[in-house]
Parts: structure tokens; C-alpha cells; sequence
């Protein structure tokens, strides 16, 4: 009987030993960060419906490491890395979340899906009632994505890896993820991950942003009462189809998030109430839900590692406050303009995490005066940053695509 | 390293103020759209004529628009009263809705028919 080793019988431990220094930490680490977000997950803190499949993938992913043919290792979830006809169609035959990948992931498909279901969700009426207002708030909360462009350069990052990292101060994860695949295919994973992370934690995060910059006199103050007409369901997709078809005409590489997000707001006004539980019930959850777990299972520490991923850190932070400071800064040019009638508080809503940074704002601004209601305006800057986002993640991605 | 910087920058303010210009045109566009809607919205004036002999006013709501969801006590009551004046007095042991087919083919051949009128 020849030698045996007992770590042949366990794989995911034999390459574990067998693996270079770094990846052993990373592995190490990576799994004890999948754990971490679980709990974090489930506590509340990290948004779960995206945290507990990513988590656990990624947990999972590091462990189940094991030795391929010709001295290879990977894993049997997908590889991301599979290029040319052949060797996609035989990682399609034996890798079980291939598919999710290739036909639904790498293409865009799943944050199209998202984002029809998030279009489903957007009641766009509060714009409509307000529109000045809320696109001037939604474009100061996009002074992140300005800021962190720039300083992606300056941190050594190429034009269009800096751009892509940047679109994370538009807070809106389907368009971080449009854009880092479209712009930095390299080193769209660790961009994406990154992104949601800090999405995540925006809910925790931002409210004690708003408390350092605005004093409780301004936050506690009641948005005056305004006559304003009620937008039907028929204007509405006017609206919807109106602005479709003219963002569509000027950045035809975005047109696929363009209809998708528009689509979902008229199948909400339309009455399809078939259409409307399927894209805001099981497409929109079964969505972010494979995006959670192909996001955590690409987290796989021999792709996921990359010296950038700590400047892509920095960045995202970065850009996510910046367009808090940004928006609250909006804010707090429409308290001066209206004669101090206006809640600098709303300008948060324009950093378009969708409802999250509008809910944050009403919460805060509960706590300093509980019968202040400022929902209707900071879901119309909440839209609007929607809107935003899209346009500017449209211009970098059409100035910065590689083409070819 | 100097050069790539400025470019960034350049280009960072030139997309910042694009997505700026074509954001403000967009509410402009949603500006347009409310009013031109609301204005088309608006009901026609009446004639002179016709106000001379205003119609009456319908002195009972719509009874379908105001059908609860659920039959309340209060509802059975009625239901009861009503019959009651009706058919006279028989004992009405059990009001409620009538029951879902059981058999789910038959339930998804209905849905299957009734999915040329979407609007449920």
C-alpha cells in the first residue's frame, strides 16, 4: 500500500497548507469575514438580504478549495476567470453557479434586475411634485463620485478603475456594478464588494454624519405645508416613458439599466398587478439574492486579493461621505434660500441608496422633533439621486469605456 | 503623474457638469410634463345652458365602491335584515364567502382564462 497522507482525504485543508503565505492568510481571514457578515446580517447592522448569502459564500468558498487537474486549485462554484468558447463550456458543465455567472452576471443581466425590481418600488410622484428641488439636491450628492475620481488617479489607480471605484459615491449597487464591469472588468469583484459593504452601511453610519453637521435646531425643523397637486398614475408614465427615451438617446450604453428602471416604474402605474408581484416580489429578491451569493463566492481569496483592493477602500469611503456631505450641503443652500424653512436634513435623501438614506433622514429628524414629517421630500431627493447616479455613471462610462 | 492628475480633475468636473446640465433639463422635461398634463387634465368649462338645470347629484354611493373585503358583524347583520325583508323569515345559519375551488388545475385554468384582463 503506497504512503497515505491524510490531508489528501481533506482538500480543502491539504491546499490550505499547501498555499502560498498570503493566500493562507487571505483564505483565513475571508472566511472568518463571511462568518462575520452573517452575523452582521442577521443582526441588523448589514443589509441581510444581501449579507447572509454573501457571507456564507464567501465563507464557503475559501474553505471548499481543491486541487483541479494539472496541479491547479480552485473551486467547484464558478470561475471568473474562464475565458474563450471552450473552456467556458466545460466550466459550464461542472461548475454549479456557472451559469448564474455567465448568462445572468457577467453581462449585467442580474442588475437589470434589480433594478426593474427597484423601479417597481419608486414612487416617482414625489419628484414629479418637486422637481427643481430634488434634482438640485440629487446633484450635490454626487460630489463623492466627483471627489473620488481624482483622488482614485492620484492613488496610482488607471483613469477607468478610478472612475468605476468612484461611481460607489452614488450609492446605488446595481450601477456600481454596471459600471465596474463595463469600465474595470479586472477588478469589478473587489469594486462591487466593496460597494455593497459600505452600502450596507450607510444606515448605521449616516446618522451620525447628519448629527455632526447639522445642529438639532435645524434637523428639528417642520417642512411648511404645500399645496400640491396629486400626481396620477398616467402622468406618472408619461414621465416614465418621456425620460426613458431621452437618457436612452444620449447614453445608449446605459439604455439596458435606463429600461429596466423605467420599466418597473410603469409596470407599478400601470395596474399589471401580475407583473407588479413578480418584479417587486420574487424577480427583485431572487436577484439580489444570487447577487449576494455569486458576489460572496467570487470573493474566492486567490481573485479577490489584489494590493488595489485597500486604495478601493479608501476610496469607497471616501466617496460615500463626501456625497453625504455633498447632499447635506444641498440642503442646507435650499434652508438659506426658503428664509430657514427648510430641513437641511432632506439633502441626505439625494444620495440615492434607495429608500435607506430617505428613511435615515426621517428617523433623525423624528428624533429631534417628532412631528416632523419629511418623508415626501427626501423620497423625491431619493429618486431623483436614482436618476442622477444613472446619468453619471452614463457619462463616465461612455468617456472612459475601453473600446475594442 | 502630474498630467494624468489634471486630466482626472478635468474630466471629473466636465461629467460632473454634464450630469448636471441634463439633470436640470430632465426636471425641466418633468416641469413640462405636470403642466402640460395638468392643463389637459383640467375639466372643460360648462356651458351656460346647462348650469341653468344642473343634473342631480346620485343621493347613493356606488355600492361596489364601498364593498369591504371582509364580512364585519355589523355587514351580517344587514345581510340577515335584508333577506329577512326578502324571503321572510327563515334562520340563516352561516354568512360568508363562497368557497375557492379546491382543486388547483382548476383554479389555474380559471386564472389561465382570465389573463387577457390583467387588470386584476
Amino acid at each position: 500500500m503506497s504512503e497515505f497522507h491524510i490531508l489528501d482525504l481533506f482538500q480543502g485543508l491539504a491546499t490550505l497548507v499547501a498555499a502560498e503565505p498570503h493566500i493562507l492568510v487571505g483564505r483565513i481571514f475571508l472566511m472568518a469575514l463571511g462568518v462575520l457578515l452573517v452575523y452582521l446580517g442577521q443582526r441588523g447592522i448589514l443589509e441581510a438580504l444581501l449579507m447572509v448569502p454573501m457571507g456564507l459564500g464567501m465563507a464557503t468558498v475559501n474553505a471548499a478549495v481543491l486541487f483541479l487537474a494539472h496541479g491547479k486549485t480552485g473551486t467547484l462554484f464558478l470561475d471568473p476567470l474562464a475565458s474563450g468558447t471552450d473552456e467556458v463550456m466545460t466550466v459550464l458543465q461542472i461548475n454549479w453557479l456557472q451559469p448564474i455567472y455567465t448568462f445572468a452576471f457577467s453581462n449585467g443581466l442580474i442588475a437589470c434586475l434589480v433594478f426593474l425590481g427597484i423601479g417597481t418600488l419608486l414612487d416617482v410622484g414625489y419628484v414629479m411634485q418637486r422637481p427643481f428641488r430634488s434634482m438640485f439636491l440629487a446633484i450635490c450628492g454626487e460630489l463623492g463620485t466627483l471627489c473620488a475620481y481624482p483622488l482614485g488617479v492620484l492613488m496610482g489607480l488607471p483613469a477607468n478603475e478610478a472612475a468605476a471605484a468612484a461611481t460607489i459615491g452614488g450609492a446605488d449597487g446595481p450601477m456600481v456594478l454596471f459600471a465596474s464591469l463595463i469600465l474595470a472588468p479586472e477588478i469589478f469583484v473587489p469594486i462591487t464588494v466593496v460597494g455593497y459593504l459600505y452600502l450596507g452601511l450607510t444606515y448605521g453610519g449616516y446618522p451620525y454624519l447628519i448629527k455632526i453637521l447639522v445642529p438639532e435646531r435645524l434637523r428639528a425643523i417642520q417642512m411648511p405645508d404645500e399645496r400640491v397637486r396629486t400626481i396620477t398614475a398616467n402622468e406618472k408614465m408619461v414621465f416614465a416613458v418621456v425620460m426613458c427615451l431621452l437618457l436612452s438617446f444620449l447614453f445608449p450604453v446605459a439604455a439596458p439599466l435606463f429600461l429596466s428602471l423605467f420599466l418597473g416604474v410603469i409596470v407599478r402605474e400601470s395596474g399589471l398587478n401580475y407583473f407588479y408581484d413578480l418584479f417587486s416580489n420574487q424577480l427583485l429578491y431572487g436577484a439580489t439574492f444570487f447577487l449576494g451569493l455569486v458576489l460572496g463566492v467570487l470573493c474566492e481569496a486567490s481573485t479577490i486579493l489584489n494590493p488595489k483592493v485597500l486604495i478601493l477602500l479608501i476610496l469607497g469611503i471616501f466617496a460615500l461621505t463626501m456625497s453625504a456631505i455633498g447632499g447635506i450641503f444641498g440642503g442646507y443652500v435650499l434652508y438659506w434660500l426658503s428664509g430657514g424653512k427648510y430641513n437641511p436634513v432632506i439633502g441626505i435623501a439625494a444620495v440615492s441608496c434607495v429608500p435607506t438614506t430617505a428613511k435615515v433622514a426621517q428617523k433623525v429628524v423624528s428624533q429631534a422633533n417628532n412631528r416632523a414629517i419629511i418623508l415626501p421630500h427626501a423620497l423625491g431627493a431619493n429618486v431623483s439621486g436614482v436618476i442622477t447616479s444613472a446619468i453619471f455613471a452614463a457619462v463616465l462610462v461612455t468617456l472612459l469605456r475601453p473600446m475594442g | 503623474m502630474k498630467a494624468m492628475i489634471v486630466a482626472s480633475l478635468t474630466q471629473a468636473f466636465y461629467s460632473f457638469a454634464l450630469m448636471a446640465f441634463i439633470a436640470v433639463m430632465c426636471a425641466g422635461v418633468i416641469k413640462l410634463i405636470v403642466t402640460v398634463l395638468a392643463r389637459s387634465a383640467q375639466p372643460a368649462q360648462p356651458k351656460p345652458a346647462a348650469s341653468a338645470n344642473p343634473a342631480p347629484a346620485p343621493s347613493v354611493a356606488s355600492a361596489t365602491a364601498a364593498a369591504p373585503d371582509v364580512i364585519t358583524d355589523e355587514l351580517a347583520i344587514i345581510i340577515a335584515a335584508a333577506c329577512d325583508a326578502v324571503i321572510g323569515a327563515h334562520r340563516i345559519v352561516y354568512v360568508a364567502e363562497a368557497s375557492r375551488p379546491a382543486n388547483w388545475t382548476s383554479e389555474m385554468r380559471a386564472r389561465h382564462h382570465l389573463s387577457h384582463f390583467p387588470h386584476r
